[in-house]
């Protein structure tokens, strides 16, 4: 079978026999009975209420469940099999797919023991691991004995703490973000990895053997009782940070005020609108409660011209939502801060809800200035980090500053990265107006044309043709990219422009596509790809010509390579990429 | 080694015999639907009228089925190819879309060798590539023998390993 054979040809050091590898704890099946119970119990309910009707089916069930289900349990059981070899988890599992999966422990960042009601009540717990930058859990293993458990992270650390020695030039390493406490706290440096110091990245075995134990007496669920591993010393420091570091960015209530007006805040007028139907209590009643009879007529010539209607209704949305964004603006940034403490940056702000968070300056993947055409207007800009790390509140685009003008935006920017203002941008093939064109086309006729054929007045959606016209030159037109020996940027988007900065060193994979119509115009894109980068907007380099991609693409590959190597010995050695 | 590309002739298909298993898996998906629009036209006709002549959407679901099961996984094998270099793992696929991967090894999170019930018959896996980048989490390399999917992911564990020293 192909799962004995799996690790046979492992190198001598990782070579795990079936045999050493561990079973889950034998509660395991009882406690899987025990959760699908609820499932089982719920489709037996009409039976269960009327006992009369249809038994057969409730035995049915009984007869699947027990041929099918519980089958299946005792399968998964056995063949889910794990071990702690000296450099990686092992799991083995899967009853039709068998998975292999092995998870180097130097790439751990954390070990999660989690213990929920009905594993409690066994004494079992589940292993969670987590890995720098992944989007999810790794490995989980659930149901272990919770002594299993805590020995397994015990090992786990033990064996990272033995390698960490060896580990310096590790943190050169994009995602790297294990915890780097410096001594010097309060020393302004870039985030470009330096030399990392050789901190103890990970407790020493004795410190977690300690919190784990107290973990042990600790009533309710257990979790993750060393989240960060952080050195216990340096913690102390930190805990009082929200007011420790050097300030970057503060907002005063003027300027939050003014940040708002460039906001439009749709979500709130529909939520109240929603919850206002929902009551039953209609905004016309409200008006004649309040005005009495006074404005019937103007009611009556509303009622007799639409084009009013519809004026006055896109008047009474625009200004709704201006004044909502102002307030949930007002809300969300009073009194913001951001402070730069050592390596971790701390923001504060919030007038209801005073929240506060920080960030490594190690988890930040890349710098993105965003604004709108409103906004870009009078040169307004906001700056969010694009971050990524073990905790799920470090992931995506964390705002650093709210609302300030490009220089000072830069000018904060560099305090985090040593990034240049790269100018102007370079222009992507101008046959992008074209491909752009032709997609917003087929949408418009898609959308105008199909509802049209059921409802005739979507025909006049048509009259927005010039608009999309001018739509499409305009995304060309805010199109552009430019590559740096450390950085790359790209800008995107008309009403929502992003402005990205990628750190060489955060790169991650390196894309080249051509779809169909870009190869009949000669097209490709090329991306990037950096932890935590958005689904919807990100920093693709779209419709450059065919051989401006691969160039690119090779260039950006290179300085990737040479950022690591140092410059390659044949610098004019250099093949194509397609 | 400098991140350079050798020509295509470099390249490496994958196994042949990933084809056979695309066809299989294909096939069921397209007799699973041709089922299901059967039952459906029975229903309609059942009923009166459908909003179709009856047999229409059953001939079409067969045709375009078997064409797809016929043609798709010859052509994705054909545009499939990969390559391990020295410091990355370099894919290319896609029918309509062409895309071309690199995955710099030192970028690689972990991996995974996993065979489903018709790859086993054919003794075929796939190397699952995870790295940390947000579109790049899985980077899936079908259609490899099995044995050497398993070679392929200790040479890379290796690899990360050494690397990241």
């Amino acid at each position: 079978m192909p799962s004995e054979t799996s690790t046979s040809d492992v190198s001598d050091a990782r070579d795990v026999s079936l045999e050493e590898m561990r079973r889950l704890h034998p509660y395991t099946l009882v406690q899987r009975f025990l959760i699908s119970a609820p499932a089982l119990l719920i489709i037996l309910l009409p039976t269960l209420r009327n006992p009369d009707a249809g038994t057969w089916l409730s035995v049915g069930t009984l007869l699947l469940y027990g041929i099918f289900i519980v089958p299946l349990f005792v399968a998964q059981y056995l063949r889910f099999r794990y071990a702690v070899t000296p450099d990686e988890i092992v799991i083995h599992k899967g009853v039709f797919t068998y998975q292999h999966r092995n998870i180097p422990i130097e790439r751990i960042q954390n070990i999660e023991i989690e213990q929920s009601l009905i594993p409690r009540l066994f004494g079992t717990a589940s292993i969670k691991i987590e890995t720098a930058g992944s989007r999810s859990t790794e490995g989980v293993i659930e149901y272990v004995g919770l002594d299993e458990a805590h020995r397994l992270r015990a090992t786990v650390r033990a064996r990272q703490q033995a390698r960490s020695g060896a580990d310096d030039a590790r943190s050169g390493d994009g995602i790297d973000d294990q915890p780097n406490i410096r001594p010097d706290n309060s020393t302004v440096r870039p985030a470009n990895d330096g030399p990392a110091s050789p901190t103890a990245a990970y407790d020493v075995p004795a410190s977690a053997a300690a919190r784990d134990s107290d973990a042990r007496t600790t009533p309710g669920p257990i979790h993750g009782a060393s989240r960060t591993g952080a050195a216990t010393s340096a913690r102390h420091d930190l805990d009082d940070a929200g007011d420790t570091g050097q300030m970057i960015h503060e907002m005063n209530v003027g300027h939050v005020l003014l940040s708002g007006v460039f906001r439009f805040s749709l979500f709130y007028i529909v939520a109240i609108f929603s919850a206002v139907e929902y009551l039953g209590v209609y905004p016309e009643d409200v008006a004649r409660w309040l005005t009495g009879d006074r404005f019937e007529a103007v009611a009556a010539a509303f009622e007799s011209a639409t084009w009013l209607v519809i004026l006055a209704t896109v008047f009474m949305v625009t200004f709704l939502a201006w004044i909502t964004g102002i307030a949930t603006n007002l809300n969300r940034f009073y009194g913001f801060r951001l402070m730069l403490d050592g390596d971790k940056l701390h923001t504060r702000s919030g007038l209801f809800t005073v929240s506060e968070g920080t960030i490594p300056l190690k988890k930040v993947q890349a710098l993105l200035l965003r604004t709108n055409p409103l906004m870009s207007a009078f040169g307004w800009y906001r700056l969010e980090l694009q971050t990524m790390g073990f905790d799920p509140n470090d992931r995506g685009y964390r705002v650093a500053v709210p609302f300030a003008r490009w220089p000072e935006v830069m000018e904060i920017a560099r305090t985090i990265r040593p990034v240049e203002d790269p100018g102007e941008l370079e222009s992507v093939s101008r046959l992008m107006i074209r491909r752009t064109l032709v997609r917003y086309l087929a949408v418009l006729v898609l959308l105008a044309g199909g509802i049209g054929y059921f409802w005739e007045p979507a025909l006049w959606g048509f009259i927005a043709l010039p608009a999309v016209v001018l739509l499409a030159i305009q995304q060309y037109r805010h199109h552009g990219y430019r590559i740096t020996d450390d950085y790359l940027y790209v800008r995107r988007g008309v009403f929502r422009e992003s402005y990205w900065i990628i750190p060489v060193d955060r790169f991650q994979v390196f894309y080249l596509t051509q779809s169909l119509f870009q190869r009949r115009l000669g097209l490709k894109s090329a991306y990037v790809d950096t932890p935590g980068a958005g689904v919807l907007m990100h920093p693709v380099i779209e419709d450059l010509a065919s051989d401006d991609a691969s160039r690119i693409l090779r260039i950006l590959h290179r300085r990737f390579h040479d950022h690591f190597h140092g410059p390659p010995e044949h610098p004019t050695d250099s093949g194509p990429v397609s | 080694m400098s991140p350079d590309q050798p020509g295509t002739e470099a390249l490496r298909p994958l196994q042949p015999a990933v084809r056979t298993v695309w066809r299989i898996k294909a096939g069921l998906f397209w007799t699973l639907v041709f089922a299901g629009t059967a039952v459906a036209e029975v229903v309609w006709l059942l009923g009166g009228s459908g909003p179709v002549p009856f047999g229409w959407p059953m001939a079409f679901v067969f045709l375009f089925g078997t064409t797809w099961t016929i043609l798709q996984p010859h052509l994705r094998y054909r545009f499939w190819r990969f390559d391990l270099r020295s410091e990355e793992l370099y894919l290319e696929r896609g029918i309509i879309t062409r895309v071309r991967t690199i995955v710099p090894l030192r970028r690689i999170q972990h991996l995974d060798v996993s065979q489903d019930v018709l790859e086993r018959e054919f003794d075929l896996g796939e190397l699952i590539v995870h790295t940390a980048g947000a579109r790049s989490s899985e980077v899936v390399l079908p259609g490899l023998d099995y044995e050497e999917a398993q070679k392929l992911r200790d040479t890379l564990n290796r690899y990360i390993l050494e690397d990241a020293v």
